[in-house]
């Protein structure tokens, strides 16, 4: 079992160096210099050369990249090339906002995915289903920035209930209000997540709503089933005690496979809601090649993958005795 | 093949629907400049911000409304069509070409290569495809080519992991180990008994993955960074600047997107009870 963590360890390790060593690629192997971005066209020869020297792109592609990857392995980002500040501050500095935002979608469209799928898993084939069935190819066929912009549009433009962009209080702000008996914030709060967070989730809700679905339904025709039921238990109990708990399993794997999406659904989803987070920083920083934090940003989001994906394994490890064993 | 996808066609409306929608994308790609009522790029300051047909002051000379420059908002739908679709078609076949060279590959060879690929498979699923896609497009140029390229470079992984998958099933397979065992070459046994066993799986997700690169391919035009200025999703960027006096604008490209995505993600479910009827249970 050591071994094992020891083998997804090290397969982590080198997933995020790949992903280093690709983003490292593109930006270094595109054609232009980063450079003349920076100075401008006009900019003289000398302070052209002054500032190559300092970002130290003078030097050969090999020995930036283990520069880079140097630089790395002591925890060092860099420091962002327009702001000026460390890259490692400036991505922690919009992380939670991030995290908040995924989380929130999360709570708000997996329970009700959940729901769903096994209903519709129940009640296969009735108009139920049908309807459920509808929703979900609704929700993956929909992109998301329209979305966005169409829940705007009603809720914001049209009806003005809630505002149209921003982050209202943050959760700590909420609780020392709550703790004061204080709704204000709540409500502030609320009003600003819901619309980027309905607009996260769909597609996740969607997806995850087949995938329940699909499962429930395979497990159903499953030997251990057939043994419950005939050893008496009820039809309710068959499916909260045995169908669902393995249902979850796949559930929880496949929920890890999608954090890259949320995370890629969160890019779009800050822009439209001038949501101040990760998303945003990254498209800002692309926009103005700020090589630094472009690099960061794709190492810290495929760090979350990874993570994420691993704290899976390891709890599969823990619910799956059988993996547990061998 | 062909006659099963007939069959359950006749039996599935909602395949017949997607059909539909997909032989209208078509002809809006095929005759685009002969079939629109106006010129998409065509400025007229007397019609600026005409509402559609159905609302009042709207004309059936401008079905879907015009925008705030006065092009007609149909017209521009019907030849963005060509920008979404054919991209997203494009980035398709050469990700359907690459995954499952790799996962042929990687299924067949096994070891270092079966390794390697799959490694590879694992850190690009661990980048956003949008992020990654902006991230291209962006340092690299905004050319419709890097957008395929990109296309092509990151979504081969689909194809792979399912090639990769079916090709270590067949590998073990009778018929297979039989053409390996009366002396067969590895290619000619590929060719003839495994490719046509991929060809199902392939085209399901290659139709599910058209939807998922048209919204792609949207998403990046929505954030300018494609060059392009007439597709769909550069309309909704545009119309998104005036949703509270002309909502039209940046509404009617959104339902072509979903309505061209739809269609591919159904026909990839009839794709998908045809090549695997136990799962058709429910057309989910």
């Amino acid at each position: 079992m050591l071994l094992y963590i020891a083998r997804r360890l090290a397969h982590a390790i080198i997933v995020v160096w790949g992903a280093a060593t690709l983003v490292f690629a593109i930006l270094n192997l595109a054609p232009g210099d980063p450079a003349v971005n920076l100075v401008g066209e006009n900019a003289t020869e000398e302070k052209f050369e002054m500032v190559r020297q300092a970002l130290g792109l003078n030097l050969p592609l090999h020995e930036r990249y283990l520069n880079y990857l140097g630089d790395l392995l002591r925890g060092d980002l860099g420091v962002s090339w327009f702001v000026g500040q460390p890259v490692f501050d400036l991505l922690m500095d919009r992380l939670p906002s991030t995290i908040e935002l995924t989380i929130v979608a999360a709570l708000l469209c997996l329970p009700f995915a959940i729901v769903l799928g096994v209903v519709s898993a129940l009640f296969r084939r009735t108009f139920v289903d049908f309807a459920a069935n509808f929703v979900a190819l609704f929700g993956i066929s929909t992109p998301n920035f329209w979305l966005g912009v169409m829940l705007i549009l009603l809720f914001a433009v049209n009806l003005h209930w809630l505002p149209s962009m921003g982050r209202g209080p943050g959760p700590g702000d909420v609780l020392a209000g709550l703790a004061a008996g204080d709704v204000a914030a709540l409500q502030a709060w609320a009003s600003h997540i819901i619309l980027p967070a309905f607009t996260l989730g769909t597609f996740l809700m969607a997806l995850v709503t087949r995938l329940t679905r699909t499962d429930i339904l395979e497990n159903l025709n499953k030997p251990y089933v057939k043994v419950a039921r005939a050893k008496g238990m009820s039809p309710t109990g068959v499916i909260t005690r045995h169908v669902l708990p393995n249902s979850m399993i796949s559930v929880v794997t496949f929920i890890g496979l999608e954090v890259g999406a949320l995370l890629g659904g969160a890019v779009v989803t800050e822009s439209i809601f001038a949501w101040p987070g990760l998303g945003r920083l990254m498209i800002d920083s692309i926009m103005r090649r700020d090589f630094p934090v472009i690099q960061g940003g794709v190492l810290l989001v495929s760090f979350i993958f990874v993570f994420v994906n691993l704290l899976v394994d390891l709890l599969y490890l823990w619910l799956d005795p059988r993996i547990r064993l061998r | 093949m062909i006659k099963k996808i007939l069959a359950e066609l006749k039996a599935n409306p909602l395949g017949q629907l997607a059909v539909l929608v997909i032989a209208l994308v078509a002809v809006a790609i095929l005759f685009g400049p002969s079939i629109t009522p106006h010129d998409p790029e065509h400025f007229s300051l007397a019609q600026r911000n005409k509402p559609p047909a159905f609302l009042a002051g709207g004309s059936w000379t401008y079905v879907l409304g015009t925008d705030t420059h006065g092009r007609d908002v149909f017209s521009r739908i019907i030849i963005g069509a060509r920008v979404s679709l054919g991209t997203a078609v494009a980035g398709v076949a050469i990700s359907v070409l690459i995954g499952a060279t790799l996962g042929l590959v990687a299924g067949f060879l096994g070891g270092l290569w079966d390794t390697v690929i799959m490694r590879l498979v694992d850190v690009l699923l661990s980048i956003p495809l949008i992020l990654m896609a902006l991230l291209v497009v962006a340092i690299m140029g905004p050319s419709t080519l890097n957008i395929i390229l990109v296309m092509g470079g990151t979504g081969w992984i689909w194809h792979a992991r399912i090639v990769r998958g079916n090709a270590l099933r067949i590998r073990e397979e009778q018929y297979v180990l039989a053409a390996r065992a009366s002396g067969g070459r590895a290619a000619s046994i590929i060719w003839r008994h495994v490719l046509p066993n991929l060809l199902a799986p392939l085209m399901v997700t290659a139709s599910m993955q058209v939807g998922y690169f048209i919204i792609l391919e949207s998403g990046l035009s929505f954030f300018g960074v494609t060059g392009s200025t007439l597709s769909w999703g550069w309309d909704i960027a545009f119309g998104r600047r005036y949703l509270a006096s002309a909502w039209w604008i940046a509404t009617f490209p959104g339902v072509a997107i979903f309505l061209a995505v739809l269609a591919f993600n159904l026909l990839g479910d009839v794709l998908r009870d045809v090549a695997d009827p136990t799962n058709s249970a429910g057309r989910s």
